[in-house]
């Protein structure tokens, strides 16, 4: 029995003394993958941005300033990213009508080298204004738009970002909402 | 043969679909304005909805319009008291028009 259990003992330990010993040879190293080689900012399969907005509109002769939150969320390649955005603003007029703004699109940016990004996408808009009279109902209107996009990235993500948008909507009857939008926040 | 990117623009151009006209847009601003400057202004006696026409009924327009709400908006609130403006308009909407309050046009500016 004493004979069985030494027999065990060195079986389990001598492959460990072995391993460690003065002769132990260190493990060879692994080739490193694509993904380990390539930069960051182009490994990760899903990028995003979470970012505080600030926004000037025309509309017919009004002109109307706003700030929301936008969220960005879409897959990475080497030369760009595609891009879903989603986003919310709150603007008034010069004369105080609450105008709300939200709406989704899709964009394509082309990175230029680390730091710049140009791109341009579409999607939908909706645009909802307060009336302060009697009238029954809001304005409301849902409609096309179609933006350009410049973006200046901090770093490495997660990064600080800033990002300029400029944009036209196509809204109900004939209204043609444009002007920039600018999103400072996280890119991650 | 009309390129994809064409066709789907058109597309996407017919689903603009609400209300946005200027004129409504534009009497809701100049009514904020009064509101802001002339004091005893109530906003509840003005429409500012254009009503399109069912069937053989006719077109309702805003209460102000498009001249007379840009004007308002141009005018700064002491122009507004000083050039009567103010006064006009709650003279205005204090009196009920004979046909109800839908027919009045505001012509107070300048």
């Amino acid at each position: 029995m004493k004979r069985v259990a030494l027999a065990l003992a060195l079986i389990t330990v001598a492959p460990r003394a072995f391993a460690y010993g003065p002769d132990a040879q260190p493990e060879p190293e692994l080739e490193p993958t694509p993904d380990q080689t390539a930069p960051a900012s182009s490994s990760r399969p899903l990028a995003g941005r979470l970012a505080a907005l600030a926004s000037y509109r025309k509309l017919y002769d009004l002109s109307m300033l706003g700030g929301g939150i936008g969220l960005s969320l879409g897959p990475q390649s080497a030369p760009g990213a595609f891009m879903f955005n989603m986003r919310f603003i709150d603007a008034r007029t010069p004369d105080g009508l609450v105008v709300l703004e939200g709406g989704v699109n899709g964009t394509f940016e082309w990175r230029f080298g680390r730091s710049w990004s140009v791109g341009g996408g579409a999607g939908f808009e909706a645009i909802r204004v307060h009336r302060v009279t009697i009238g029954t109902g809001d304005l409301f209107s849902l409609g096309p738009m179609v933006l350009a996009r410049v973006a200046y990235d901090f770093g490495e993500k997660p990064n600080v970002y800033v990002l300029v948008d400029f944009e036209a909507q196509w809204q109900a009857d004939g209204a043609v909402p444009w002007g920039p939008t600018l999103q400072v926040g996280l890119r991650f | 043969m009309a390129p994809g990117w064409l066709i789907a623009a058109t597309v996407a151009l017919m689903f603009a679909c609400g209300d946005m006209r200027q004129d409504e847009l534009d009497c809701e601003e100049a009514v904020a304005h009064m509101q802001d400057c002339c004091p005893g202004f109530d906003t509840r006696l003005v429409d500012c909805t254009y009503v399109a026409p069912a069937g053989c009924g006719t077109t309702i327009y805003p209460d102000i319009p498009i001249a007379q709400s840009q004007c308002i908006v141009g005018e700064s609130c002491g122009t507004l008291i000083a050039s009567g403006v103010c006064k006009r308009v709650i003279a205005q909407t204090s009196r009920e028009p004979p046909d109800g309050p839908r027919s009045q046009v505001f012509e107070v500016c300048p």
